[in-house]
């Protein structure tokens, strides 16, 4: 498995397909997280970015997890397929570390500032815990709308925009334990640290579960079909 | 491995590629999968690899290490030869020195430094069949995978395939240009069988001769010959030329044989006849060869007694450049094509066309 996790993150680099990741990672970089927090309330400020740079890093991940999964052509993936029977489970890991690398990238920034303003350490770790997490459903979100499951570019990447905007929405109304609750850890984070760790576990158990529900479905959804794609 | 009534179509309501197909797949055996375009080979291939799933019945028995060389390698890949190879190796368990015997065997060393999407298209097909061999599958599918190659590795394959059968290997080949009915592949390959796919049903269909032959003298009705015969061995009996025959559909090539036979036979290895027409086929210069068939016909075998007056010597004399000096004439239904080749690829293409059964003039030997 560690094989192939490599395989496929070579042919992500070589094939140069990491780039427009790269470069929306590093303009949000430059032209969100650019302003050093100043003010009455710095702290807040920067416990503030920990939410913004979470939000953020699902619809990165998502778009890094599609361009990895879809670098290998179909007929290769057969063959992977037929060298590693989890193959699935490496391609979604070969994508959480690429995920995971541009996902680093865009909350060096805000870690920087949080501890240079003196945000307390344990708000610090909750938010790493919360951007793991949120870089872990942007690659579900990503892995469902890959050419495995569906095989239209176009169709692929209409899907997955309309999925980026419905568990955003969805988090206002009555159906919000489908979406991915980024109002509330924004809203929790913009509040100050103390706010944002006491809404956390609530925040974490829900990310989880969405996360835990969204892999289990693509790997299921892989496993029975009868063509792959 | 079991096919177990085993049916697949694409999509819900797709017409059924396959129906009810129950078949046993055993080690060693080396399967030809023929059939016309579209009726399900390489569809089939998959299901045998686990890619596809049947829609109905089971598939089971199938070994953990399977070898696929798909129809069309994936070239578009950010890769060089070596450092495909060398991910494929380690998808394997493998260290990436694996592949270094395949690519020195099928002559692919000096690609290594290529990039898979500057490959030839026989080089790719290399590459694809070189991956599928690095596992030393127990099941080994390769869909056509002889297309584009040069002949020297064509004439390599059928002894490497032996082999890996005789390891105990299960081997379908789907293949097109019947590289395995070559005159020196068959008697490498006992275990080959014969699966034709046509109208979502697969059949086997015997191989050898034998079963239905046909005894021609110069007096037999043009009716009783089979249509669109092609020679697949011959041998010589005292004054006559016995060549055997099996129906093709499309190929209807008399090819020479090698046998051992009379001295006065002009090279009976490389006379080839094209037969067009049933009084076409009644003349049969002293010759027999590998030929082309397609078990979608039939099985019909005939042989032909013809005596040697009744050959044509000019159609049977040019092997090995011994052939008559500034000839170009060609029999009928046949045409002279000048190839001009390099003086170190020649012999290889020249062994290449008489395998095929053609015949070949060399201008730079007496």
């Amino acid at each position: 498995m560690i094989a192939l996790i490599r395989f496929q993150i070579d042919g992500y680099l070589r094939s140069m397909r990491f780039l427009p990741s790269l470069i929306t990672t590093l303009l949000l970089v430059l032209l969100v997280f650019g302003q050093w927090p100043s003010g009455p309330d710095p702290v807040k400020l920067a416990t503030g970015t920990y939410g913004d740079a979470a939000a953020f890093m699902v619809p990165l991940s998502a778009w890094t997890t599609r361009s990895l999964l879809d670098t290998q052509p179909t007929v290769q993936r057969w063959l992977t397929m037929l060298a590693v029977p989890r193959s699935a489970v490496a391609g979604l890991l070969a994508a959480l570390v690429a995920s995971g690398a541009v996902s680093l990238l865009l909350f060096a920034a805000p870690l920087l500032q949080a501890l240079t303003v003196g945000v307390p350490l344990e708000t610090t770790v909750a938010a790493v815990f919360l951007a793991a997490l949120a870089c872990v459903a942007g690659t579900a979100l990503g892995a469902w709308t890959s050419r495995a499951i569906i095989p239209g570019a176009g169709t692929s990447l209409l899907a997955l925009l309309c999925a980026l905007t419905a568990t955003l929405l969805l988090g206002l109304g009555r159906l919000n334990f489908l979406a991915i609750p980024y109002l509330d850890w924004i809203k929790a984070a913009h509040d100050g640290p103390s706010a944002l760790r006491a809404s956390l576990p609530g925040v974490m158990l829900h990310l989880g579960l969405w996360c835990a529900v969204v892999v289990s479905g693509y790997l299921v959804a892989l496993h029975r079909r009868n063509i792959p794609t | 491995m079991r096919l177990d009534s085993v049916a697949f179509r694409y999509g819900r309501r797709g017409p059924w590629v396959l129906r009810d197909v129950s078949l046993t797949l055993r080690p060693g055996d080396i399967i030809e999968l023929t059939g016309p375009n579209g009726a399900g080979k390489s569809t089939l291939l998959r299901l045998l690899a686990g890619l596809h799933r049947p829609r109905r019945g089971a598939i089971t028995g199938r070994p953990a290490s399977i070898g696929y060389a798909p129809e069309r390698f994936p070239t578009d890949q950010p890769f060089t030869v070596h450092a495909y190879l060398a991910h494929m190796s380690a998808l394997h368990g493998l260290p990436p020195s694996a592949a270094d015997h395949w690519t020195d065997l099928l002559n692919l060393d000096h690609l290594l430094h290529t990039s898979l999407a500057e490959l030839s298209k026989g080089s790719a097909q290399k590459v694809g069949f070189i991956q599928a061999l690095l596992p030393a599958p127990a099941l080994l599918l390769l869909d056509e995978p002889f297309s584009g190659l040069d002949a020297t590795t064509l004439a390599l394959l059928p002894e490497l395939l032996a082999s890996l059968a005789a390891d105990g290997a299960t081997i379908v080949i789907s293949d097109h240009q019947r590289v395995l009915h070559q005159p020196e592949a068959l008697p490498l390959l006992p275990n080959l069988r014969q699966w034709h796919l046509a109208d979502t049903t697969i059949s086997e269909q015997p191989l050898r001769a034998g079963a239905h032959s046909l005894t021609v003298t110069p007096s037999t009705p043009v009716s009783d010959l089979p249509t669109g015969p092609t020679a697949i061995s011959a041998s010589t009996e005292s004054d006559t030329v016995r060549a055997d025959y099996r129906n093709p559909d499309a190929h209807h090539t008399a090819l020479a044989d090698e046998s051992p036979g009379r001295s006065d036979l002009p090279d009976k290895q490389n006379s080839t006849e094209q037969h067009q027409s049933p009084a076409a086929r009644q003349v049969l210069p002293g010759h027999a060869g590998s030929g082309r068939t397609d078990p979608a016909e039939s099985r019909r075998r005939s042989t032909h007694e013809i005596p040697p007056e009744h050959q044509n010597p000019r159609e049977s004399s040019p092997a090995g450049g011994q052939g008559p000096a500034g000839s170009a004439e060609a029999p009928p239904g046949w045409t002279v094509l000048e190839v001009v080749v390099r003086v170190d690829e020649a012999d290889d293409i020249e062994r290449g066309l008489r395998a095929a059964g053609r015949m070949v003039r060399r201008v730079d030997r007496p």
